[in-house]
């Protein structure tokens, strides 16, 4: 019988438990500031993939592809995409503590300089002058050079970024493959080739991630 | 608009926190957040291009 009761109550509070895990999924979002963040991988998109038909050496449109464009960087979808990737991994036993970091005037204001920077050097003479700074701070083997580095150690970007860029090849050959599998590169020589750039790639991006 | 540049300090406390648990958790989840959306901003690219070439080659 008390076994029962025991049963019963447990199913009695389980609504209240997982209303509990929902507003603190809810509030988690709204921290990280997922429209923010949409606005500038948006403006990114625009941006980054605008002459992306010409880059492969076919024929375009040019306003024709701006709309799709415009399409397939929706707002509203980045948005989504982002709180759905983030809340399905996140682990829940951090939950206090990260909700305290991302209200910590600190980290608010890192995140919105972030968010400006990545609009502004969408600028070329931005990026070029962060690339001057960058560079003058390499030559100087400045203290702060070396804490910017502790950082993305810290965070291991520069490996996370690597395989996103080569990934980011992966996916995109699948979707054209998806349409026109005559034209998708067979995935193993896509494979050689993305290795083959790994180095490369890993020194470009760790430059424009310390000058960011 | 002049941004003031971020202290020493405050990055010391960055890293602190980006190298504990909590930090190691928010990270992987962010991490995965942008897997998401550019695995799928990616995939819808390269089907857009495909599509281009579909229409230009009619």
């Amino acid at each position: 019988m008390a076994g029962m009761l025991r049963f019963i109550v447990v199913l009695l509070l389980l609504p209240f438990q997982l209303l509990a895990d929902q507003s603190e999924d809810d509030r988690l979002v709204a921290l990280m500031r997922f429209d923010a963040l949409a606005t500038v991988t948006r403006a990114e998109g625009l941006f980054a993939n605008k002459t992306l038909l010409a880059d492969f050496g076919l024929p375009a449109d040019v306003a024709a592809w701006d709309e799709k464009l415009s399409v397939i960087f929706d707002h509203q979808q980045i948005e989504d995409l982002f709180a759905t990737g983030f809340i399905n991994s996140f682990n829940p036993r951090s939950t206090g503590p990260v909700i305290a970091f991302l209200q910590d005037p600190d980290w608010i204001r890192i995140a919105t300089l972030q968010n400006d920077a990545s609009i502004a050097m969408l600028n070329a003479e931005v990026k070029d002058a962060s690339l001057t700074v960058y560079w003058d701070q390499v030559d100087q083997q400045s203290d702060r050079l070396h804490l910017l580095e502790d950082l993305l150690a810290s965070t291991n970007l520069i490996d996370q970024n690597v395989a996103a860029a080569l990934n980011g090849m992966i996916t995109l050959n699948q979707g054209m493959a998806s349409l026109l599998p005559d034209l998708s590169f067979p995935e193993d020589e896509l494979f050689a080739m993305a290795l083959a750039q790994e180095d490369s790639m890993r020194a470009e991006i760790a430059e424009s991630l310390l000058s960011f | 608009m002049v941004y003031e540049p971020i202290s020493d300090q405050v990055l010391h406390d960055q890293i602190s926190f980006w190298m504990s648990q909590p930090g190691q958790d928010l990270l992987n989840a962010m991490m995965q957040g942008y897997d998401t959306v550019y695995g799928s901003l990616t995939y819808d690219l390269g089907r857009s291009m495909a599509e281009v070439l579909s229409e230009t080659a009619l």
